[in-house]
């Protein structure tokens, strides 16, 4: 018997890698799955609760940061975006998942961001100030449908063991900075996204949930 | 059920409340597990009621000083030679009252009881856990280890200070494959609530009752902590796949801390 038997669970994920994790650790756990195959997030919530007939657990599984620049010399069409691709893919996915979700009065929600939803990363400005609209967006939002039995937390990533690419060279920096010295793994933000994400769980939300290996002092 | 196989756990301040949820979650999944309370009625009670035969023992001793705290891991290491989970849960407060008003004797008992035994059980489980390599130490700290409150501040010290001694010592002993968390549980209706939260709710001219209703409307969900939950995370946080959080102080407070 599963943790998640019964449950039906959407995992969308822009190519951060972490999606895939996360759904094997939920449907190992028993959750009726839907995963996206490069739809937009808001289309694909609303066709994966048609099919799978309701929606008790989104999974929205933000991409990573464009190209280094200073924020200086950032465009209007860049500075766009990356506002857009990380805090709009997040608005849109979490309003999309509340539209299954508040008519039957519950429901869970997880958005995976990165340490830069609460640390600042030179050359990064755009992703780091979307990054942080992110948390404060699970943040508030948590606050308002917490009463309608739908909870939303973020799950704070660390460098991602595997995982390639500029915005990564600086993560794995600073894991030298953490407590445990190393990247994490896609495995470990699984299990947290499992525990997060039980029907059990009722008293964790709007919360900020660190699977960073103390890369972060707050 | 099998995250924490053969795992030897000790939970301080576990005849009942969290620590009690705690250690049972713990035992569902496996572990073996040393309680722990000051009253031996009631752990007896305890031990009865888990129904885990061999996989749970107690000890009754009071970790606000030293000499407790070596019996309680003592034990483990005694009987079944190793400690992988320390959850130091023991804590609280007694005569709670404004700071202009307050005795040092309530400062003194608060520390003893949350911060000194937290650190003690640390160095003590740390002992075995080092030269082992591995180990998963889980401090259950509070709301009030993140925020203030009125009439409580020996308790908002002391859990701010566990809650530093989580972040610093976990920069210590990361290497060496120990996680050291905290978790910073709202409020929970638990029996040690009913006892010295009267108090506290007394002092700020409320009842029990209109004191617990204002954690709950303070909290996204409007509704105070699961116990249960504050279980769940810690077997996360001692698994396996909590190998990759440390340093974290960890709300479970439906949404209530600002950070």
């Amino acid at each position: 018997m599963g943790e998640l038997d019964g449950t039906t669970a959407a995992v969308w994920d822009d190519a951060s890698g972490l999606g895939a994790a996360i759904a094997t650790t939920l449907e190992a756990a028993g959750a009726n799955l839907a995963r996206d195959d490069g739809e937009d997030v808001a289309p694909f919530l609303a066709a994966a609760a048609e099919r799978l007939g309701g929606l008790d657990l989104a999974v929205i599984c933000l991409g990573e940061a464009g190209p280094s620049q200073p924020l200086a010399e950032v465009s209007d069409e860049n500075w766009q975006r990356e506002i857009d691709d990380q805090l709009g893919v997040a608005f849109r996915g979490v309003r999309a998942a509340l539209a299954q979700m508040l008519p039957r009065g519950r429901g869970r929600i997880l958005v995976t961001t990165t340490v830069e939803s609460k640390l600042a990363r030179a050359g990064a400005t755009p992703y780091v100030a979307a990054q942080h609209g992110v948390a404060g967006l699970v943040k508030s939002v948590a606050h308002e449908v917490g009463p309608q039995g739908v909870l939303v937390n973020a799950l704070v990533c660390g460098a991602i063991a595997g995982n390639d690419g500029d915005g990564d060279a600086a993560a794995l920096a600073r894991t030298e900075r953490g407590a445990i010295k190393r990247p994490n793994t896609a495995a470990e933000v699984a299990a947290a996204a499992l525990a997060l994400a039980s029907p059990a769980m009722s008293s964790v939300t709007g919360t900020l949930f660190p699977v960073h290996g103390g890369t972060v002092p707050y | 059920m099998d995250k924490l196989e053969g795992r030897v756990a000790v939970v301080t301040g576990s005849s009942r409340g969290v620590g009690r949820a705690i250690a049972e979650a713990f035992v569902a999944e496996g572990a073996k597990v040393v309680l722990n309370g000051r009253s031996e009625e009631k752990g007896r009670q305890a031990v009865a009621e888990i129904d885990a035969g061999e996989a749970v023992r107690f000890v009754a001793a009071d970790v606000a000083n030293r000499a407790g705290c070596e019996q309680v891991v003592g034990e483990a290491l005694e009987h079944w030679g190793q400690v992988d989970i320390l959850v130091n849960n023991a804590g609280g407060t007694v005569d709670p009252a404004p700071v202009a008003e307050m005795s040092d004797e309530t400062l003194r008992v608060t520390l003893d009881w949350t911060l000194w035994s937290t650190f003690w059980c640390t160095q003590l489980a740390l002992a075995d856990m080092i030269p082992r390599r591995s180990g998963r130490i889980v401090n259950v700290s509070s709301l009030e280890g993140k925020c203030g409150k009125p009439v409580t501040s020996a308790y908002v010290a002391a859990k701010h200070a566990v809650n530093g001694l989580t972040k610093s010592c976990a920069y210590e002993v990361g290497e060496l494959g120990i996680t050291v968390n905290a978790l910073c549980p709202g409020a929970m209706h638990t029996d040690i609530f009913d006892e010295v939260g009267v108090e506290i709710a007394a002092e700020q001219g409320l009842t029990l009752d209109e004191f617990l209703a204002h954690f709950a409307t303070e909290a996204a969900t409007k509704e105070i902590t699961a116990i249960e939950d504050v279980a769940a995370i810690a077997v996360l946080l001692a698994s396996d796949a909590g190998a990759g959080i440390s340093g974290s102080l960890i709300s479970v407070d439906g949404g209530t801390a600002p950070f």
